[in-house]
């Protein structure tokens, strides 16, 4: 694997909320390799969108945050407003679920992505203008310099996604943050933007960091790919030792949770119980109170062990130190 | 597998146009939301109808439910034209035939309680005591597992999967003979889409309720129904049971839309996009076959010719006349044009 390009370091943020601090996330340490595509997978309120808004940049000022996010030898928390705000849209860009609401209403879509270039670029109106329409060509809208002028209401779902993807590489980023890029899309729709956001990653050499609930989806795309449950890191693997040996218990029961041809009704498996509420969030491993294979040792936080290579997991099932075995099969 | 029955539900060349812009002006624009529709709901059995945005599935849902109607065509329940129920009649069908929504929390009301919400047919309908309707509001919460502890909390007090069941209780109510749920699951979490998954899967055996299941999620298509019918602008373009439907899709549009499911299998991706293009518009539906222009087997006929469904086999249909040809001159005989009208209707003969 090459160099870390980003790297997460015991990263927590907390809300004030109600008079209390409510956790989003919990001392996560990750590292994302420079040219690969990894998935942030979990339910919602697990903290995910939260993380990516970390490296985003993004979150509100009432976020108290701690420690530590370094992007190609940079702590991007040590940074000032303006100093982050060069890193954003240059080096690091995001695409958000909803592409409505990241295009402006009354401007051009091709207007939006030449403003995007020139944001951070020197360059004559002309020739934004033509990168632009470079773009919106990559990203495959058709007949692009007759649409380059018509505002985003004029498009669909699916084009206006290839829009803000387009606006979103203009400036050639090394990371592109994905948060559930193909949720509100239909089902051939999102095949076509997954294919597409692979093919920009290979010819872009662009690292991806994709936010999703979809096991799906993550397989279709990723290399790795992180769990995380009410807001820590509980599993990170290499794409197919996720889906063949999971081991986590949470990773596993939300895999047995997935509708499918070979299950037969009535027969998902459910977790029982609900999502600790994370301004009390219960002491040891979060997800011991729904745990089917719960232990007195699940009351301290487990620590994360290396099961294989590259696969880390934090659960008491696999305690460090021991040899690797996979105690929740059968 | 379910045992099915007779014809309970069943649309019959249903047409719904919706007049868009301003007469005033002029400029009238009509959306053909529902293109023709002929489909056969049968007696106890789970019938999935998928389609994309656009598509008009739940267009096709609420006049099945009673809740739209139609332009042309009519839906009928058992063989009686639902437009020509009055009264005691109407009540008759909207007890019998109960729909489900989308969004859980947004279909309750926000004043009442869960209890007033579950109780709410059994009142209007004046069924039983005051004492016989708290035990069947009671028997109904634990019917779809819900702890009767909730029964005075309002929707801003329960979670996305309480609200879907408290909608699915309220259903269940009236003991409905069909229910017709539009995209369920499609707000939930994974864990708790799979409660709600197992709960419909459950009742559809344990009461021999029909189910018809809008959705536009194929993972949940197959899991749970026993026959697929397949939209596109308005038109249904592929019916039959869900297995065979999945495993060998035959009109290419179907071909797509199993292609484009994300399989939560790394070494199983999608080596190409499965269908270029996005589904049309309802406004200016393209001429001959709707799907002519993404289809990557049409041939020049197919901007002419409609297709109707085309009988492949004992109990599917498809709207392809290319993949028909293709079929007769490989077989003769296979594919024979099947009568018009209940063309859809073909349930699993068994």
């Amino acid at each position: 694997m090459s160099a870390s390009l980003l790297e997460i370091r015991d990263v927590s943020v907390s809300f004030l909320s109600d008079g209390g601090f409510v956790s989003a996330v919990s001392n996560v340490t990750l590292d994302v390799a420079a040219g690969e595509i990894i998935g942030i997978v979990g339910e919602s309120g697990c903290g995910k969108t939260t993380l990516a808004m970390a490296v985003m940049g993004l979150l509100p000022s009432s976020a108290r945050i701690e420690g530590e996010i370094w992007f190609r030898g940079t702590n991007l928390f040590g940074l000032s407003e303006s100093e982050r705000r060069k890193f954003r849209g240059e080096q690091i860009a995001m695409v958000f679920q909803d592409p409505l609401s990241s295009l402006d209403p009354s401007f051009s879509v091709g207007s939006q992505v030449a403003e995007t270039i020139r944001t951070h670029r020197r360059l004559r109106r002309g020739d934004a203008r033509r990168q632009a329409l470079g773009l919106l060509r990559e990203v495959g809208i058709p007949s692009a310099d007759v649409r380059f002028d018509d505002p985003p209401h004029k498009f669909s779902g699916g084009m206006r996604q290839r829009v803000v993807i387009a606006a979103s590489i203009a400036n050639d980023p090394a990371l592109l943050l994905a948060d559930e890029p193909t949720t509100a899309l239909d089902v051939t729709i999102q095949a076509q933007i997954l294919v597409l956001l692979r093919d920009l990653a290979t010819r872009h050499n662009t690292t991806i960091i994709l936010i999703a609930h979809d096991f799906g989806v993550v397989a279709e795309l990723c290399d790795r790919v992180a769990v995380m449950y009410a807001g820590q890191l509980i599993e990170v693997a290499p794409v197919a030792n996720i889906f063949e040996h999971p081991l986590h218990p949470y990773t596993k029961a939300l895999l047995a949770a997935m509708p499918s041809v070979e299950r037969p009704p009535g027969t998902l498996q459910v977790i029982q119980g609900q999502v600790p509420d994370l301004s009390a969030p219960p002491p040891g491993c979060r997800f011991a109170p729904r745990c089917a294979y719960r232990m007195d040792q699940c009351q301290e936080t487990p620590i994360s062990v290396t099961e294989s290579p590259g696969h880390e997991v934090a659960c008491w099932l696999y305690p460090p130190g021991m040899p690797p075995v996979d105690q929740t099969t059968g | 597998m379910t045992l099915v029955g007779q014809p309970v539900l069943e649309t019959r060349a249903l047409e719904k146009r919706y007049q868009l812009g301003n007469r005033l002006i002029g400029s009238v624009t009509v959306l053909r939301a529902l293109d023709g529709v002929d489909l056969v709901v049968n007696e106890g059995e789970s019938l999935a109808i998928v389609g994309e945005s656009g598509s008009g599935k739940t267009t096709l849902a609420r006049c099945m439910a009673g809740l739209v109607s139609p332009t042309k065509g009519a839906v009928a329940f058992d063989d009686t034209d639902i437009s020509t129920l009055r009264g005691r009649s109407w009540h008759a069908f909207r007890r019998q035939v109960q729909p489900i929504f989308q969004d859980p929390f947004s279909s309750l009301d926000p004043r009442w309680t869960v209890a007033q919400t579950i109780a709410e047919g059994l009142d209007s309908y004046g069924i039983g005591t005051k004492a016989d309707r708290a035990a069947r509001v009671a028997e109904l919460m634990s019917q779809v597992g819900l702890s009767t502890s909730l029964l005075q909390r309002r929707p801003h007090e329960l979670s996305g999967g309480q609200c879907q069941r408290v909608g699915i209780a309220a259903a269940l109510a009236l003991q409905p003979r069909v229910v017709i749920a539009d995209e369920p699951v499609s707000a939930l979490d994974v864990s708790v889409r799979a409660q709600v998954l197992n709960l419909l899967a459950r009742l559809h055996e344990d009461l021999k309720l029909t189910l018809v299941l809008i959705t536009h999620d194929m993972t949940v298509v197959e899991h749970i129904s026993d026959r697929v019918a397949v939209m596109y602008l308005g038109r249904i373009v592929e019916v039959g049971p869900t297995r065979e439907l999945l495993r060998s899709p035959i009109h290419p549009y179907t071909r797509a839309l199993v292609a484009a499911i994300p399989r939560p299998d790394p070494r199983r991706r999608m080596t190409s996009v499965p269908v270029k293009g996005e589904i049309g518009s309802a406004i200016s539906i393209p001429s001959g076959c709707r799907f002519h222009p993404r289809c990557p087997i049409a041939e020049p006929e197919c901007s002419t010719i409609d297709p109707p469904l085309i009988a492949f086999g004992e109990d599917r249909v498809a709207a392809c006349t290319v993949e028909a040809n293709r079929r007769s001159a490989e077989k003769r005989g296979a594919g024979k044009h099947h009568p018009a009208g209940r063309t859809g209707a073909l349930g699993e003969q068994r």
